[in-house]
């Protein structure tokens, strides 16, 4: 899954990933300006390192978003100002132009789940990252990460059900 | 949930694509991307400025260093470590190097011997002490223009032969 980006290939890799990269932001963040502003900044991160990296794997940059997440100054008048032009419009998380009935309450049951299982079932499920990538990322073992996956799924999968119900 | 329903479960929540990051975002990256790289384009440039300025500052002083301490150093002169520098033949200028020239002559002259008369040694054996002046010799002869090094060096070898007594 490793990448040896050069030039302008960012740009290529980032439309690969950028979707899942940015749901994972915003699992850490309360708005999707903060999650894109999260997302922006974690990955030029990543980017302005990758002389001393082999290859850019993908779980970096998710792990350097949680990072960016938690060391984030809360007091950027930048992502207060876009949050408020943001918070009327309320951009759902998911594509709902597939016609999948589940994609229009997944949002909403994923931001129900506790953060821990909702980063490892966004991980898991989407970022395709194995138990011990998620492990690195999250700063966690692998078995307390497949763990939390199971609850998660469990957990999701009840709160889909019910809405749908 | 068994495992085959969760299978299908993860295959459904894989088939919807999260929604994708938007234009301004990537605009924003491509900010972050020019301003790292110039600002690291910069602390390049200071550090090349600040090694390279004291490297050359350092090569003039050692040279003006040397300068002081070796106004101008004549080729026969011998040099701060002792050695002699190579030789020049007169009128010539041709350099001469030491590898020229061959040894030809090597003795030892035995010039005189000098009877010192008995010793009693700490191990309490006596014995007669004679002292051999030797004179050694060397010369080497260079084959193309027929120079010649002579080296003598005067040596004392102490000699003591046991001597018996009643």
């Amino acid at each position: 899954m490793g990448k040896n980006i050069v030039g302008e290939n960012w740009r290529e890799w980032f439309n690969e990933w950028g979707d899942r990269f940015l749901l994972f932001a915003r699992q850490q963040a309360r708005s999707l300006a903060e999650a894109e502003d999260i997302l922006q900044e974690a990955f030029v991160q990543v980017w302005t390192k990758r002389d001393r990296l082999p290859a850019i794997e993908p779980g970096l940059v998710f792990q350097q978003i949680r990072r960016t997440a938690i060391n984030r100054a809360r007091q950027d008048m930048r992502r207060r100002v876009r949050e408020e032009s943001y918070a009327v419009e309320h951009e759902p998380a998911f594509c709902h132009d597939d016609g999948n009935v589940l994609s229009e309450g997944l949002g909403e049951a994923l931001s129900k789940l506790p953060l821990d299982q909702r980063e490892v079932v966004v991980l898991k499920i989407w970022g395709e990252q194995t138990f011990e990538s998620i492990g690195n990322s999250l700063e966690i073992s692998p078995n307390t990460a497949a763990s939390r996956y199971r609850y998660g799924l469990e957990h999701l999968r009840r709160l889909l059900k019910g809405e749908q119900s | 949930m068994s495992l085959e329903k969760n299978k299908v479960f993860e295959a459904e929540l894989k088939s919807i694509r999260p929604g994708r990051p938007s234009q301004q975002v990537l605009q924003e990256i491509q900010r972050g991307i020019r301003q790292s790289e110039e600002r690291n384009r910069m602390i390049r440039w200071k550090s090349w400025s600040v090694w390279g300025g004291s490297a050359v500052a350092a090569s003039v002083l050692l040279a003006f260093g040397f300068s002081l301490l070796n106004p101008q150093m004549d080729p026969m002169e011998s040099t701060p470590d002792g050695d002699p520098g190579p030789l020049v033949v007169n009128g010539s200028g041709a350099r001469v190097d030491e590898s020229d020239f061959k040894p030809v002559l090597a003795q030892n002259n035995l010039r005189d011997r000098v009877d010192e008369g008995i010793v009693f040694l700490k191990n309490g054996v006596t014995a007669r002490k004679y002292r051999y002046e030797f004179v050694d010799k060397v010369v080497w002869r260079n084959p193309s223009d027929g120079a010649v090094i002579e080296m003598e060096v005067p040596r004392d070898e102490v000699v003591l032969i046991p001597v018996q007594t009643f």
